[in-house]
Order: structure tokens, then C-alpha cells, then sequence
């Protein structure tokens, strides 16, 4: 099977997700459960992505894990008082600089 | 210097600048979206990178832009297809590693109940997470429904143009783009940024920290589907967090 083949199927699949519930709730009312919870996918769903892509398989040293957790500490203490490129713009530095201290060479 | 004509004296305001008023909320909508290309367009370079250093063909590599539009699934099938893995072991890890955007269509839905089937159409395939985020944002403010919708269009569309040109770049350069910056990283760290912005009240704290345990704890699950779990154990931790709080304050 060729990759373009794999590729449309999973993104025709991806597609339908999207507008799945968009579908759905056209016409009529969302339960009112879902008119809660919206406004809590934000947080959810990117802190869940976050810590899952800031970690690293068991195995790495300390060298390997600080680096990122260290970088995730400054940027969201950086981010409760200014704007997220501005945390951002702290955050990185803070990932050199420990991982060119911490990793070995 | 607007003219007077016989037109703009019958037509009522707001039909004599529906057109400016629109295409100021696009540009409002691209606007808004800046700074998230700020932490997307590394990850989108990133995957170029990761399609020319593998065996998948460019071309298909950087179509997964625009065909899955979603980044995370992108490197997960690139780098699957590039082990060879079996077709319906990489269809489902993508299809799995998405299966969020079913909690992002069911959120935003709510506020494209007034549009057309061609909006929604092309709205939904433009929806992924900093389009849902800039997008959820910008419904909460005040403003016609229509302007709201450009903002989000706006938004989602500079994304889409972005992202393409992040990842062609990608492919083009390939490792020429320092290691040493670890830019895989850069995408986490704007959504650490993006989550303390967003939590602001108690239920999303408690659901951003459960969320993040649950998919720390749920990344020895198959295939990825320790995403979906967390979320939906974020927002039972919301749900539980808010119905304390209200028993908290009908008791005497």
C-alpha cells in the first residue's frame, strides 16, 4: 500500500472527527454537560499534550528529563504575568542552556 | 470620502459596511493567530525535517500538511510509514492521536449553529488546536456572529498557509536546521504557556493537572490513546471540581 494511500485514509478519518460533532449539534441543542465542558478542553487537552511531549522514556538520565521540565517551569512562570511569545522567549533560552550544562558532550 | 449616492441612503448601516467590517475581523482573526505561529512553525519545520531524513517520498510527506492537518499525527505516520509499519496499525495511531478533535468539534460546534453547511464545511476541516484555541477566544468576546465567524476564519486560514510553507521549508532544508535548539520542544512549551493562560478558575486548574498526569501516566497505553483518556479525565475532574463548589455554597 502506498504511503499517499495511507495517508488519505487517515486524514478522510481525521476530516470526519472534526466536523463530526459540528454535524451533530446543527440544528439541535448541545446537552447542556457539553455547554460546561467546553470551556474547559483548552486546558485539558494542551496540558495533557504538553506533559506527554516534555517527558521522556524511563531510561533517560537526569541530564535528559531536567532540560524540558526545567525550560516548562520558567515558561508558565513567565506566562502568568505576560504573553505566551514573551514565555516563550524565556522558556527557550532556560532548554539551552540546561541541556548544554546538563547533557554530556 | 464615502459618496452619497441614492444606494446608501436606502441600504441601513449595516449593510453598507458588512464588507469592511468583515475583512476587518479576518485581519483581527490573522492577528490573533501570530503569536501561535510563533511555536507552530518550528514543529512544522521540524516534521519537514523528519519527512526528508526518512524514506517516505517528499511530496507525500509534506501532503500530510494538508491532508491530515494535524501535527502530531503527521510525525507519528511519517515516522510510522518510515519503520513500515502495517497500514492499519498507522491509520488507527493517527485516527487515535485525533480523536481529540472530537471534543474540539463538540465545543466550538456550539457556536456554528447559525452557519452554512459550506462554512462548516470548510471551517471544521480548517479546525485543529490553535485554530479551536484563537477561535474559542474569539467567540467569547461581544460582536456580530458574523464577524466572529471571520475571526476565526481569519485565524484558521493564516494557520493553514503557514503550516504548508513551515513544513515545504522543512522538507527543502532538511538537517540543515540546528539540533542543538531542540525545537521539537518549542510546540510543549507554547502550550504550557497557552494552559496557565486558559486556566483560570479552579475546575481548569484541576483539569489541566489532571489531564497532564493522566497522559503522563497513559503513555504505556497502545497507540496513543492515553490523549483522549486524559482529556476525558479532565473534564470529569472540571465537572466534579464545579458540582463541589456548588454544594460547597447551598450549604448554610
Amino acid at each position: 500500500m502506498t504511503p499517499w494511500i495511507v495517508i488519505i485514509i487517515a486524514g478522510t478519518g481525521t476530516f470526519l472527527f472534526r466536523i463530526s460533532l459540528v454535524a451533530v449539534f446543527s440544528g439541535r441543542d448541545a446537552p447542556p454537560w457539553l455547554e460546561r465542558s467546553a470551556g474547559y478542553v483548552v486546558p485539558t487537552a494542551f496540558a495533557a499534550l504538553a506533559a506527554i511531549s516534555l517527558s521522556v522514556p524511563a531510561g533517560g538520565g537526569l541530564g535528559e528529563a531536567a532540560p524540558p521540565l526545567i525550560a516548562a517551569a520558567v515558561t508558565a512562570t513567565v506566562a502568568l504575568r505576560s504573553t505566551a511569545p514573551t514565555a516563550l522567549a524565556a522558556g527557550l533560552p532556560a532548554l539551552w542552556i540546561s541541556s548544554a550544562l546538563l547533557t554530556s558532550m | 470620502m464615502a459618496t452619497i449616492t441614492p444606494a446608501s441612503i436606502v441600504a441601513s448601516p449595516s449593510e453598507t459596511t458588512r464588507g469592511p467590517e468583515t475583512a476587518r475581523s479576518l485581519l483581527s482573526g490573522a492577528r490573533a493567530m501570530l503569536p501561535w505561529l510563533v511555536g507552530v512553525v518550528p514543529f512544522g519545520l521540524v516534521i519537514g525535517v523528519t519527512v526528508s531524513e526518512s524514506h517516505v517520498p517528499a511530496a507525500a510527506g509534506w501532503a500530510t500538511g494538508a491532508i491530515i492537518y494535524a501535527g502530531s499525527a503527521q510525525l507519528a505516520t511519517v515516522d510510522l510509514l518510515d519503520h513500515g509499519a502495517a497500514p492499519i496499525m498507522i491509520i488507527i495511531t493517527a485516527l487515535v492521536i485525533n480523536a481529540r478533535l472530537i471534543a474540539y468539534s463538540g465545543s466550538i460546534a456550539l457556536h456554528w449553529r447559525d452557519t452554512s453547511y459550506g462554512f462548516r464545511a470548510v471551517a471544521s476541516y480548517l479546525l485543529v488546536d490553535p485554530s479551536f484555541a484563537v477561535g474559542m477566544e474569539g467567540y467569547r468576546d461581544t460582536g456580530s456572529r458574523r464577524t466572529r465567524h471571520a475571526h476565526y476564519l481569519g485565524a484558521a486560514i493564516t494557520l493553514w498557509i503557514a503550516w504548508q510553507l513551515a513544513i515545504l521549508v522543512g522538507v527543502t532544508v532538511g538537517s540543515g536546521l540546528p539540533t542543538w535548539m531542540h525545537l521539537e520542544h518549542v510546540v510543549p512549551l507554547f502550550l504550557v504557556a497557552q494552559v496557565v493562560h486558559s486556566a483560570n478558575n479552579r475546575p481548569a486548574c484541576y483539569a489541566a493537572a489532571v489531564g497532564a498526569l493522566v497522559a503522563l501516566v497513559g503513555q504505556s497505553l497502545p497507540m496513543h490513546s492515553g490523549i483522549i483518556v486524559a482529556i476525558a479525565a479532565g473534564l470529569v475532574a472540571a465537572a466534579l471540581t464545579e458540582r463541589a463548589a456548588t454544594s460547597e455554597r447551598s450549604r448554610p
